[in-house]
């Protein structure tokens, strides 16, 4: 059977869902592609909803807080809960080095817009009685920052889609794309022929693959991160949401992470610990390069739990009942993502290496995205994130 | 923390751990035995406490006599056997190395060869009202009654299918309890075509028709066709409604009764555990007539996963005579991929083992086929009976996100979160996968299970944290 | 003090008897008994009560269902079925959780 679409979107996760959703809002026809027999299976299923402005700078950080604002009434919008909960965050250290560091962070979010706020240890302690006695200072944000059940966001967005008749085609892998003067014409799949105008590669860790198909080098590999998911316990007070200061530079620089002397820091083990409306908390998370192997493994998941006790120590007795892993696409270049559309082939257009904030960047990635696509300009500039940057490996 | 490196693990001190854990020892292999409970023994030989005087052990059941021989043969070797007690085991790692809590710390032993004997648990069957209080499982009414030496309350109805009912039934009238009724949900007549399968196995059908002599004895119904499908209470149960079902395990309109009772029972037979199996990666394979996945294993009990043997009820329910022939079945092969005997000898030793494997195989899967879990007993789920026990996650929940399209169980855990519980899953999977099926039409095999992860029981984060070396 | 006393004698004799208290009620458990034991036997059958209020209690005995779970010296989430009574240890109701 052959079929014809406007934009077939390569990835069933979050991204690719949202930007078949905004898509489908425009009125193009779309039809995803997801090679698994549903959804959530790659990063989008691995992860603990945190959508915290902290983790970003410009230029990202102006589309992260869109994206938050976009998250606000998504549930709404789009007729199912996402769970969103304004929970606001707590970026707080227990190392008096990383008091610069965090400075820094509370400069550049408070330049940008962003309402920050300074606490120091024994007021975050009254606000928030579960802080250990070793939290020294803390930034929090408490307007933007939230977070939300990735997996209903995943399924949310493609329920939405699907309601503006997006088609979803799972279990199925692409094959190799069509080309005629340059422009991509259709996409083959292991069961048919797709006749499209556009490809949108959102394929997270797999996008490589596919850019193999078209000789094009995606520069983007898994980087692994285990999570520790605890039994419920009752809510935290004040913060639910609580980052190590460690989070906002290891997230970015695991150059430096490798260099440490730290072995929890080598594994990249930076806590940010969430707290859902069930009670259970999560612990997140490490970084560490397995390729596309999901294991867990022994010394991380003990970093995990002494990081996250040196800052909320009543954790000690508190049992985890699961511990996953994933991983992020992360763009190796840079670590910013690739939204753009390419030179050659045109028609076709990546959305993918949002490294650990895919969750926070999906409403705002479906919307420019779906702007690309359908009127050739973005409403926020995208030229940091292009992929002609990667020129030399193209 | 030093990873102590072994010759030799056993993970589970059942009738099939400690046979396996002999058979080494016999073999001159060091062996660590690894085990959750207080003491060895299992379920079936579960040892009363320390405590507990014996002042008369023929009053204790014949399995308790069993197993104190099984016991004592178990410390006569106990100079090559190193049993580790009261240690849950929470993960398996990379190379088969087996992580579990030990006097409060983090522990791991690396072995060469791994035999899991994980064992099973009661089925657990949801109806309307099941999780209320005084609603208990055969297995936890046994526990109570045979080792705990207490009842579990005074006004009891049993209700399931298959065998361990009526042992269940008998040790609670000895003890006092007033049995009201035995719900078997089989009919006798689907019985006859496996007679030829008990053929042979005679202490067996001593012992089954020495429990129904014993209901007859105490003028105790015993109706078979039937099944609950209600437990009714405020804060514990204090009534059952009951019907007939026909041979599918459907409950009949027009044929239900109401009676008062204190306790319900529930025994729907066993499930294996294969938490552990899972973890190391081993293929497994949907055995229909058990309702139940089994690890796949080859004639020594070798799994998929070289090096990693599975022996016991977590294989497939076969009762403990056959949990401990697979022990030793185990033992042996890993002895000798081990250098510490020859293949001759290995042979020699298990071919007599294989022979006695066979007629008590064909017998416990007669059995399975005849007290098979009929699709029709799923019907008594309402709307809102509660599946996910752990995370109140109800039936009628569930059935809408299977007619939304969902048609696996990872898919029903990420939306509903059933199955992200204190049990992971334990009790909640297997109904899940039937209810796909029957709602999708798909196979059960099909409907896959959630990602093996550890830990398979929860470990304080404290615990995890603890200083390395 | 309970009245209710559901334990058997058939081929044991008990060990040393002692008291725990219960939301704050005294009853009577032995050396040797799990918390379970000592509630089954007093008729107490209400372990914890989930967060949709609803009343649970022993359900699988062995460890697994993690339905007994209540405060025990203060620690919560214990399983009362895998836990040994003590003398005087303090048993709670786990609300909510």
């Amino acid at each position: 059977m052959n079929r014809i679409a406007d934009a077939v979107v390569i990835g069933g996760g979050a991204i690719g869902c949202s930007i078949a959703y905004y898509l489908a809002k425009k009125g193009a026809k779309v039809i995803v592609i997801e090679k698994r027999e549903g959804l959530c299976f790659g990063s989008s299923g691995a992860n603990n909803g945190g959508c915290p402005v902290s983790a970003f700078e410009s230029p990202l950080l102006e589309l992260a807080r869109e994206s938050l604002k976009l998250y606000k009434d998504l549930s709404e919008e789009i007729g199912y809960d996402i769970e969103y909960q304004n929970t606001g965050y707590l970026l707080c250290s227990v190392n008096e080095e990383q008091y610069p560091d965090m400075e820094r962070n509370a400069q550049n979010l408070r330049r940008s817009g962003v309402n920050v706020r300074l606490i120091e240890g024994n007021e975050l302690r009254e606000l928030e009685p579960s802080l250990g006695a070793d939290v020294i200072v803390g930034v929090a944000e408490q307007e933007e920052s939230s977070l939300v059940n990735p997996f209903k966001v995943n399924y949310g967005f493609a329920h939405a889609a699907r309601k503006l008749g997006a088609e979803f085609l799972l279990s199925t892998e692409v094959k190799k794309f069509e080309i005629n003067k340059g422009t991509i014409t259709s996409i083959i799949t292991d069961r048919e022929k797709i006749k499209t105008n556009f490809a949108v590669i959102a394929a997270g860790a797999w996008s490589p693959e596919i850019g193999k198909m078209l000789n094009l080098t995606i520069p983007v590999k898994p980087q692994r991160g285990q999570i520790l998911v605890t039994e419920p316990v009752p809510l935290n007070e004040k913060w639910r949401f609580i980052e190590d200061a460690v989070y906002s530079g290891i997230a970015a620089d695991s150059e430096a992470a490798k260099k440490s002397k730290d072995p929890g820091m080598k594994l990249g083990v930076a806590g940010a610990l969430h707290q859902n409306n069930t009670g259970n908390w999560t612990i997140g998370s490490s970084r560490d390069f397995a390729g596309y192997d999901t294991q867990i493994t022994m010394q991380t998941v003990q970093y995990l739990a002494k990081r996250a006790i040196k800052f909320m120590p009543k954790l000690k007795d508190v049992n985890c009942i699961r511990i996953f892993a994933g991983f992020r696409p992360l763009c190796y270049v840079d670590g910013l993502p690739i939204l753009s559309k390419v030179d050659n082939p045109a028609g076709l257009v990546i959305a993918t290496g949002h490294a650990g904030e895919g969750i926070t960047l999906a409403p705002i990635t479906g919307k420019l995205m779906s702007e690309l696509i359908t009127e050739n300009r973005t409403s926020m500039p995208i030229d940091a994130f292009t992929f002609s940057r990667f020129k030399n490996m193209n | 923390m030093t990873i102590r490196e072994i010759k030799l693990a056993i993970i589970g001190a059942g009738p099939a751990g400690i046979c396996a854990a002999i058979e080494a020892a016999k073999s001159d292999v060091s062996v660590t035995v690894i085990d959750e409970n207080l003491k060895p023994g299992g379920q079936i030989y579960r040892r009363l406490s320390d405590a507990f005087a014996v002042t008369d052990e023929n009053r204790l059941g014949k399995d308790y006599v069993q197993g104190t021989k099984l016991i004592r043969e178990l410390e006569h070797y106990s100079p090559k056997i190193e049993l580790i007690e009261d240690a849950p085991i929470w993960g398996i790692f990379a190379d088969r190395e087996v992580a579990f809590l030990n006097k409060g710390k983090n522990e791991e032993l690396k072995p060469q060869k791994l035999i899991i004997a994980e064992g099973a648990y009661d089925r657990p069957m949801p109806f309307p009202g099941w999780t209320l209080p005084g609603v208990l499982t055969a297995g936890a009414a046994l526990r109570m009654v045979k080792t705990e030496k207490v009842l579990p309350g005074e006004k009891v109805l049993l209700t399931g299918t298959g065998p361990l009912q009526l042992v269940l039934a008998t040790q609670l009238i000895q003890a006092g309890a007033e049995v009201v009724s035995v719900l078997e949900a089989a009919s006798p007549t689907g019985a006859w075509k496996y007679l030829p399968q008990f053929w042979g196995q005679w202490e067996l059908i001593k012992d089954g028709l020495h429990y129904l002599w014993e209901l007859r004895r105490g003028k105790i119904p015993y109706l078979t066709s039937h099944a609950i499908i209600q437990a009714r209470g405020e804060q514990e149960v204090n009534e059952a409604v009951y019907a007939r079902v026909d041979r599918d395990g459907n409950p009949i309109p027009g044929t239900e009764k109401t009676v008062e009772v204190d306790t319900v029972c529930t025994g729907y037979g066993l499930i294996p555990s294969t938490r552990l199996s899972r973890l190391c990666g081993c293929e497994h394979k949907y055995e229909p007539c058990l309702g139940a996945w089994v690890p796949c294993h080859d004639e020594s009990m070798e799994t998929t996963v070289p090096g990693v043997f599975v022996a016991g009820d977590s294989t497939g329910i076969a009762g403990a005579l056959v949990a401990m022939e697979e022990g030793r079945l185990a033992a042996i092969k890993a002895c000798q991929q081990l250098g510490y005997i020859t293949q001759e000898e290995a042979q020699h030793r298990s071919l007599p083992i294989f022979r006695k494997l066979r007629g008590l195989n064909r017998f416990e899967s007669a059995l399975n086929r005849v007290f098979s879990i009929r699709r029709g007993l799923f019907t008594r789920i309402t709307n809102d009976t509660i599946i996910c026990r752990c995370e109140e996650v109800t039936a009628g929940e569930i059935r809408q996100i299977i007619a939304d399209g969902a048609i696996g169980i990872q898919e029903i855990k990420r939306l509903t979160r059933a199955g992200m519980g204190h049990c992971q899953g334990r009790m909640c999977e297997s109904t899940i996968a039937q209810m796909i099926s029957i709602q999708t039409k798909q196979l059960v095999e099909e409907t896959g299970w959630s990602t093996p992860r550890p830990p398979v029981k929860p470990i304080p984060l404290g615990i995890l944290a603890a200083e390395q070396d | 003090m309970a009245t209710v006393n559901r334990r058997t004698r058939a081929g044991v004799a008990r060990g040393k008897c002692f008291e725990i208290e219960v939301d704050g009620e005294r009853i009577l458990a032995y050396e040797g008994e799990t918390i379970a034991a000592a509630l089954l036997a007093a008729g107490k059958r209400v372990a914890r009560n989930t967060k949709k209020k609803e009343p649970r209690g022993i359900y699988c005995g062995i460890g697994v269902c993690f339905e007994c779970r209540m405060i025990v010296d203060g620690k919560s989430n214990t399983r009362v079925c895998q836990t040994l009574a003590t003398p005087n240890c303090k048993v709670h109701t786990q609300f909510d959780l």
